[in-house]
C-alpha cells in the first residue's frame, strides 16, 4: 500500500510552495480552466465567434478613432496591426485580471468544503486569457499575411516576452485574487481599474504619442514593457534594447514573487474569512 | 488491523470574532474604521472553536462525532481535511483522505452530469483514468443514466445530491471524513449511503462521521466522541454516549424561545407544543390531537422556503418529518416580517412514548436557514399510564380486525 502521511500543524512557512503537489493537481487546474472557458460560450448563440469578434471590433474602433480621426503615428506600421499586436498582450492581461479577481470568490463552495492547493484556482483563471491571446495572435498572423507584412527577426525573442507577460499577469492576478477574499467589493472596482490601466498602457496608441513629461508614468507600468516588447518582436517597431529587456525581466520576477508571497500569506485564512 | 491512522494532539483553533464566516468585508468598512478608530482596529476578541482536542483512530474504525451545533465538530473535520489550519497543536493522518463536508460542491450548473463527474473527481483528487474506470459504477449508483448529458442546473435536487455522493463515495479513500451529508436526500438514498459507509469499514477503511442522526451513530460506529464547547466531553462506547447525550439534550419545556440574531437571513424565534385546548404542554394523551407551532422571522425577503418539524424517538429513530410543502408541494415566499406555521397532529397517530422535536426553516436544495435539533420534548401518554408495558410500536392507529372462524 502506498500510503502517505499528512501532517497538519499551524501555518508558519510563508514562501514554501509545493510544486510537486501542484503538479499532482494539474488535471484539476486544466478542468477548472476548461470549465471557465466552456461556461463562457456554452449558452451564447454565436459561441466562439464572440472570441474572434471582440478583438476585431476593438481594432476597428481604435483604427478609426486614433488612426483615422486623431491621426496618431503608429511607427510606420499599418494601424490595425499596430493596435492588434498590443491588444494581444493586453487582452491576456485584462481578462486574467478580471477572471482571477472573482476566481476564489466564485469557488467559495470548493474552498470551504474541500482541500486542494488553493493556487490551482488563480492558475486556472489564466485559461480564458490564454484563449483570448491565442485568438488575437492568430488574427494578427492572418492580418499580417493580408498586408504582406513579414515579421522581424526580433521574433526570436518573442517567447521571452511571452514569459514575462505571463509572469506579470500571474503575479498581479494572484495578488488581486487573494485581496478580493478579504475585500469582496474589489470585484466592482475591477472594471474601472482595468479601464484606467488600459489607457495607461500604450495599446490603442504608441508610446511616442505620450507627452514627454507623462511618459515616466507609463514606464512605471510593467504592462507597458510587455506591450512594447510584443510590438518589437512581432512588428519590429518601438525601441527595445538590453536595458529594456532587463527592466521587463526584473519587473516580471518582482511582480510574480510579490503576488505569490501575498497569496501564500493570506492562503491559510481563506476558508475562515471568505 | 490495530495500527493508528489518525492521531490528533492538543488541536486548537481560534477564530477572531467579526472575522468568522461571511463577515462583511469591504473597503468601505476598512476605510470608515480607519477614520473612526484613528487607524487602529480594535481586536473584537476571539473564541476557541476547538481547544486541546486529542484522540486517536485505528484502521478500520468508524468514529462517530456528536455535539450541538457550534460545538466544534465541523471545525475539527475542516482541520483534518486541511481546509483550514489549526491555531495550535498538531495532527497526522496516514493514507489518502476523502472528505465529504457537504455534497454537491464543485458542481458547475452549466456543465453536464458527465462533465461534472470529471470535474468533481479531479477536485477530490482522482486522476482521469481512475474516474474513467469508476465512471459506470458512479452513474449506476447515482441512477442518472438518462440525464448524463443534461446540464446539472436542470437536475432535481435529489438527482444532484445522488450524483455528488456517488462521486465522493467512489473515490475510495483510505480515510473518509463525513459531515452531515446524510441530512440530505431521500430516505432510501440515505440508507444506500449508510450502507456504503458500513461496507467500506468492513474492508479496512476508516471513517470519521459527524451526524445528528443518533441511530446511524449507534449502528455504524465502534466509538464515539462527544464534543462540547470545543472540547471532548466524553469518549467511548456509542450506545452509552448517545444515551447520555440525548438525555442531556432534553429540555422539558413545551415552549422554547430562541434569541434573535439579526445577522441571519431568517430564523425561528419560538417553538410551542400545544394540546387540543391550546395550552402549552409536554404531556399529550394519545387520543387527543395536538399542535406544534413555529414562530419565525424573515429579516429580508425569502423565496421558495419551507418550515418543517421532525419528531424522533428518544433513541434517535425518526418517527415523522413534516414540512409546509408536503401536501401541495408549494414552497412559501414572503417579505420581511414575523410569521407562524402550525402543524396539527391528529390523535391516535403516534404511539405512547417519549419524543424529541427538531424544527427547521430552509430553502430546499439551496440552504438551511435555521435549524434546531432536538430542542423540545413531549410524552405521549397511553390508556394505562405505565411505561412498563411492552413496546406498542410507533404508530397508534386504531385499526379494525375482521374476525372469522
Amino acid at each position: 500500500m502506498t500510503s502517505s502521511r499528512t501532517i497538519i500543524k499551524p501555518e508558519t512557512g510563508w514562501l514554501r510552495i509545493n510544486l510537486r503537489e501542484l503538479f499532482e493537481y494539474r488535471e484539476l487546474i486544466a478542468l477548472l480552466a476548461w470549465r471557465d472557458i466552456m461556461a463562457q460560450y456554452k449558452q451564447a448563440v454565436f459561441g466562439v465567434a464572440w472570441a474572434v469578434a471582440r478583438p476585431l471590433f476593438s481594432v476597428l474602433v481604435y483604427t478609426l478613432i486614433f488612426g483615422k480621426v486623431a491621426k496618431l503615428s503608429s511607427s510606420g506600421v499599418p494601424y490595425p496591426l499596430f493596435t492588434l499586436c498590443g491588444l494581444a498582450a493586453w487582452s491576456f492581461f485584462s481578462t486574467t485580471l478580471a477572471q482571477s479577481t472573482v476566481s476564489l470568490l466564485g469557488n467559495t463552495n470548493l474552498i470551504t468544503k474541500v482541500y486542494f492547493p488553493r493556487l490551482a484556482v488563480p492558475l486556472a483563471s489564466l485559461g480564458r486569457g490564454t484563449v483570448d491571446l491565442v485568438i488575437s495572435l492568430l488574427l494578427l498572423g492572418i492580418i499580417m499575411a493580408c498586408y504582406r507584412f513579414l515579421p522581424s527577426p526580433n521574433a526570436l525573442f518573442f517567447p521571452l516576452f511571452l514569459l514575462t507577460g505571463l509572469a506579470i499577469t500571474l503575479g498581479i492576478g494572484l495578488f488581486f485574487s487573494a485581496l478580493s477574499v478579504r475585500y469582496h467589493d474589489l470585484r466592482h472596482a475591477i472594471p474601472f481599474l482595468n479601464q484606467l490601466w488600459f489607457w495607461m498602457t500604450p495599446v490603442a496608441y504608441g508610446l511616442e504619442n505620450v507627452p514627454e513629461n507623462l511618459r515616466f508614468l507609463f514606464l512605471l507600468n510593467p504592462m507597458t514593457w510587455v506591450v512594447q516588447g510584443f510590438r518589437w518582436c512581432l512588428l519590429g517597431v518601438g525601441g527595445m534594447d538590453w536595458t529594456g529587456l532587463g527592466i521587463t525581466a526584473v519587473f516580471a520576477v518582482l511582480v510574480l514573487l510579490g503576488g505569490l508571497f501575498y497569496f501564500r500569506r493570506m492562503e491559510s485564512g481563506f476558508a475562515d474569512i471568505i | 488491523m490495530f495500527e493508528t491512522v489518525i492521531k490528533v494532539e492538543n488541536l486548537s483553533k481560534r477564530y477572531r470574532l467579526g472575522e468568522t464566516h461571511r463577515g462583511a468585508h469591504s473597503f468601505r468598512d476598512r476605510v470608515s474604521s480607519l477614520f473612526k478608530g484613528g487607524g487602529r482596529q480594535e481586536d473584537p476578541g476571539s473564541i476557541w472553536a476547538l481547544k486541546d482536542v486529542s484522540f486517536e483512530v485505528r484502521r478500520g474504525e468508524v468514529l462517530g462525532v456528536i455535539g450541538k451545533n457550534g460545538a466544534g465538530k465541523s471545525t475539527l473535520l475542516k482541520i483534518l481535511s486541511r481546509i483550514t489550519t489549526p491555531t495550535a497543536g498538531s495532527a497526522w493522518i496516514e493514507g489518502r483522505v476523502g472528505s465529504l463536508l457537504e455534497v454537491g460542491t464543485g458542481f458547475h450548473p452549466e456543465l453536464t452530469g458527465r462533465e461534472n463527474i470529471y470535474l468533481n473527481g479531479a477536485i477530490l483528487g482522482m486522476k482521469r483514468h481512475e474516474i474513467r474506470r469508476k465512471f459506470d459504477e458512479i452513474v449506476a449508483f447515482a441512477e442518472i443514466e438518462k440525464f448524463l448529458d443534461t446540464p446539472v442546473k436542470r437536475y432535481s435536487s435529489g438527482m444532484y445530491v445522488r450524483l455528488a455522493f456517488a462521486v465522493a463515495a467512489h473515490l475510495e479513500p483510505e480515510i473518509l471524513l463525513v459531515d452531515e451529508v446524510l441530512a440530505v436526500g431521500d430516505a432510501a438514498f440515505q440508507q444506500k449511503c449508510l450502507g456504503r459507509i458500513g461496507t467500506s469499514s468492513n474492508s479496512g477503511k476508516t471513517t470519521l462521521l459527524v451526524s445528528h442522526n443518533m441511530s446511524a451513530i449507534n449502528r455504524l460506529c465502534q466509538r464515539c466522541l462527544w464534543i462540547e464547547n470545543g472540547s471532548i466531553l466524553k469518549h467511548g462506547n456509542p450506545a452509552e454516549i448517545v444515551r447520555d447525550y440525548l438525555s442531556r439534550q432534553v429540555i422539558r419545556k413545551p415552549v422554547v424561545e430562541f434569541p434573535l440574531d439579526e445577522s441571519k437571513k431568517a430564523q425561528i424565534t419560538r417553538l410551542e407544543i400545544l394540546d387540543h385546548k391550546g395550552t402549552p404542554t409536554d404531556k399529550i394523551f394519545i387520543q387527543h390531537p395536538f399542535t406544534i407551532r413555529i414562530h419565525y422571522r424573515l429579516y429580508s425577503r425569502v423565496i421558495r422556503y419551507r418550515v418543517g418539524v421532525k419528531i424522533q424517538l428518544n433513541d434517535g429513530l425518526d418517527v415523522l418529518v413534516s414540512t409546509t410543502s408536503d401536501v401541495k408541494g408549494d414552497l412559501l415566499s414572503n417579505g420581511e416580517g414575523t410569521y407562524s406555521a402550525e402543524l396539527s397532529v391528529p390523535g391516535n397517530l403516534i404511539a405512547q412514548g417519549s419524543y424529541q422535536v427538531t424544527c427547521f426553516l430552509g430553502q430546499p436544495g439551496l440552504r438551511v436557514l435555521d435549524r434546531h435539533e432536538n430542542v423540545s420534548h413531549f410524552v405521549i401518554q397511553g390508556h394505562n399510564r405505565s411505561f412498563h408495558e411492552p413496546s406498542r410500536g410507533i404508530i397508534a392507529a386504531q385499526l379494525d380486525w375482521d374476525l372469522t372462524q
